[in-house]
């Protein structure tokens, strides 16, 4: 019975086997199972059958790194779609094709090192790949071995894209980079953002906003007028913003002339000067804003002006002398002929009046001076024949040309008809100044001798007539004229005019007008 | 059945990974053992590509694979356990009416 129960339950125990074999071989067969495991000489090994690694297919193909794998001389056996799109080479191309084609041609003897390294651990290590372009980019190469079968070494390589990662380093360098040149400016330098808000300023540029000015709308922040117009800092700021509106549209903006007033009400000129920020894909990202202080520049204008102005009005002035000459002389001139040398010669006292103001910047002639250079061209060679001599006495330059003038007639005189025309003849030119409180006049004193005999004229020429009228009337002095035998004799008389004299004025004036004010005042 | 007994049932699921076939596994061991075990079994859901040496000690074939340990006698079932029916007879619950 035993042998019989232990035979039944051997039965069973096969039986029981064959059903769990026969069932195994029919969930393979009706596709069931996933995987099978092989006993083999190294362990047991799972074959995964097909459709099962989909997910992790899937999911490498998905990702966006780019994973490769490389035989062990370095081709590409497999590459994800994500590496494909990272070099913009299809797939195609990229499988078979040697991996180092990817690297730039520096960095593959580093890649060599690399892949070697890798059979037996880990590498990491960032390289610079080049796409199928040939535009470089950087990437970091996680490299590690890939158990394979047949025992041949393979690579697995996961490259991740770092020209995302670079460019926010760049950004962060390129913030501090314009920082530190916007810390350097010693122009206001003013960074704004689409909307015309204030993201970044100069320390010249902080210094002239009101408060502070990072955030806030560059036309409110930094208050600048734009001259002219009825309201001109309403004005001002329309003016600007439109400025700013044109550079965020892409356009430039310069030399738009601008002041600022500051605190102590000190005026400022500017030039404002706009241009647009572009972002690497040409997107108007912002504007710069550049102010140049051109305030020397204006206070240069302005002088300018006004020496333009009073250039001006001694050219009037000199134009309506040269007339008033031109038509005294051609009055006077018995012909065209004599005409002509008379007018050069009184042109020419003009010349040397105007060459001297010009010496002293229409200051003081020195009288000595003056007189000298008029005589220069009748002094014979070997002097002594003139002699001019008296204390300094600086004439103001409103008596310059009338007194040049008179001297020009007195010795044209001399060389017509005076001592001058002969060689005996002698000239002495010698004057005083006597000071009277706050006044000093001058006492002249023209002496010919040892020319021909001299009879008064019959009539008053020319020249007696001009010198008796300026005397009078631009020099508020008087002129005697002595007609003696052995030679002319005249005297000038004249007050010099104080250099402080217009002060005197302005002060009496005011002096005046303060009395007359408080006169109000008081009947009030 | 006192609660500080051990388990009468002791399974291991066998899967590759998340495949559909084994997650379907997994769900329908879950479901049967809830069903028809009450809570009195004990089950760990082994991942052969995390463990390859697993599958040589258990003698499996192929992947996935329910293997009952305990009661005696070892039972291995091998596919995606969507025939219930089957699954039951395997595990000797077959005679209990679903």
């Amino acid at each position: 019975v035993s042998d019989r129960d232990e035979l039944q339950n051997e039965l069973e125990s096969l039986r029981a086997r064959l059903t769990e074999a026969e069932e195994t071989l029919r969930a393979i067969h009706e596709g069931e199972v996933d995987a099978l495991v092989v006993r083999g000489p190294d362990g047991s090994r799972i074959y995964t059958l097909k459709g099962a690694d989909e997910p992790y297919r899937v999911l490498v193909e998905r990702m966006q790194e780019g994973a490769v794998t490389l035989s062990d001389d370095g081709l590409v056996l497999y590459g994800n779609r994500g590496f494909a799109e990272m070099i913009g080479m299809p797939l195609e191309q990229l499988i078979g094709a040697p991996f180092a084609r990817c690297i730039v041609e520096r960095e593959q003897a580093a890649l060599a090192t690399a892949v070697r390294a890798a059979r037996s651990g880990s590498v990491r290590r960032e390289f610079t790949l080049r796409r199928a372009d040939g535009a470089p980019f950087p990437a970091l190469l996680a490299l590690g071995p890939l158990p394979a079968d047949g025992g041949e070494a393979v690579v697995s390589v996961v490259v991740t894209d770092l020209t995302e990662q670079k460019r926010t380093e760049g950004v962060v360098a390129a913030e501090r980079f314009l920082r530190s040149i916007l810390d350097q400016a010693a122009e206001p330098i003013v960074v704004c953002d689409t909307a015309g808000n204030i993201t970044h300023a100069s320390r010249a540029a902080l210094a002239l906003g009101a408060g502070d000015v990072i955030g806030r709308p560059f036309t409110e922040a930094v208050l600048l007028e734009v001259p002219d117009g009825s309201d001109p800092r309403r004005r001002g700021r329309r003016v600007l913003a439109s400025r700013l509106a044109h550079a965020l549209r892409g356009k430039g903006v310069s030399g738009v002339e601008c002041c600022w007033t500051g605190p102590q009400g000190e005026l400022r000129h500017y030039l404002l000067s706009a241009a647009p920020l572009h972002d690497r894909w040409d997107a108007v990202v912002g504007c710069i804003v550049m102010l140049t202080e051109i305030s020397d520049r204006k206070r240069a204008e302005e002088r300018q002006k006004v020496l333009l102005a009073e250039l001006s009005h001694r050219v009037k002035n000199t134009l309506a002398t040269v007339r008033s000459i031109a038509t005294q002389t051609s009055r006077n001139a018995p012909s065209l002929d004599a005409f002509a040398p008379m007018f050069n010669g009184r042109l020419g006292a003009l010349a040397v009046a105007h060459g001297l103001l010009t010496q002293t910047g229409w200051g003081d002639v020195e009288l000595g001076e003056l007189i000298g250079r008029i005589l220069a061209p009748y002094e014979d060679g070997g002097g002594g024949r003139i002699e001019i001599g008296g204390p300094p006495a600086r004439l103001p330059a409103r008596q310059v040309v009338p007194m040049t003038l008179m001297l020009h007639e007195l010795a044209t005189n001399a060389a017509k008809y005076g001592a001058l025309s002969t060689a005996t003849g002698r000239l002495a030119v010698a004057w005083t100044v006597g000071v009277t409180g706050l006044a000093r006049n001058v006492s002249l004193l023209w002496r010919e001798s040892g020319g021909p005999r001299v009879r008064p004229p019959d009539r008053k020429g020319f020249g007696t007539a001009l010198i008796e009228r300026s005397m009078a009337y631009e020099l508020d002095g008087e002129a005697r004229f002595d007609y003696r035998p052995e030679g002319l004799c005249c005297e000038l008389i004249f007050p010099l005019s104080l250099p402080g004299e217009s002060l005197l004025q302005e002060a009496e004036a005011s002096a005046e007008q303060l009395r007359s004010d408080l006169e109000s005042r008081t009947a009030l | 059945m006192a609660p500080a007994a051990p388990p009468t049932y002791v399974l291991r699921l066998y899967i590759t990974g998340t495949t559909a076939r084994s997650m379907r596994a997994v769900e329908n061991v879950k479901w049967l053992c809830e069903e028809h075990l009450a809570g009195d079994y004990d089950l760990e859901v082994v991942d052969v590509y995390q463990q390859p040496e697993v599958a040589a000690r258990e003698q499996l074939f192929a992947a996935p694979t329910l293997v009952k340990k305990l009661p005696l006698p070892l039972r291995r079932l091998v596919g995606d356990m969507s025939n219930h029916e089957r699954v039951l007879a395997g595990l000797d619950l077959a005679a209990t009416p679903a």
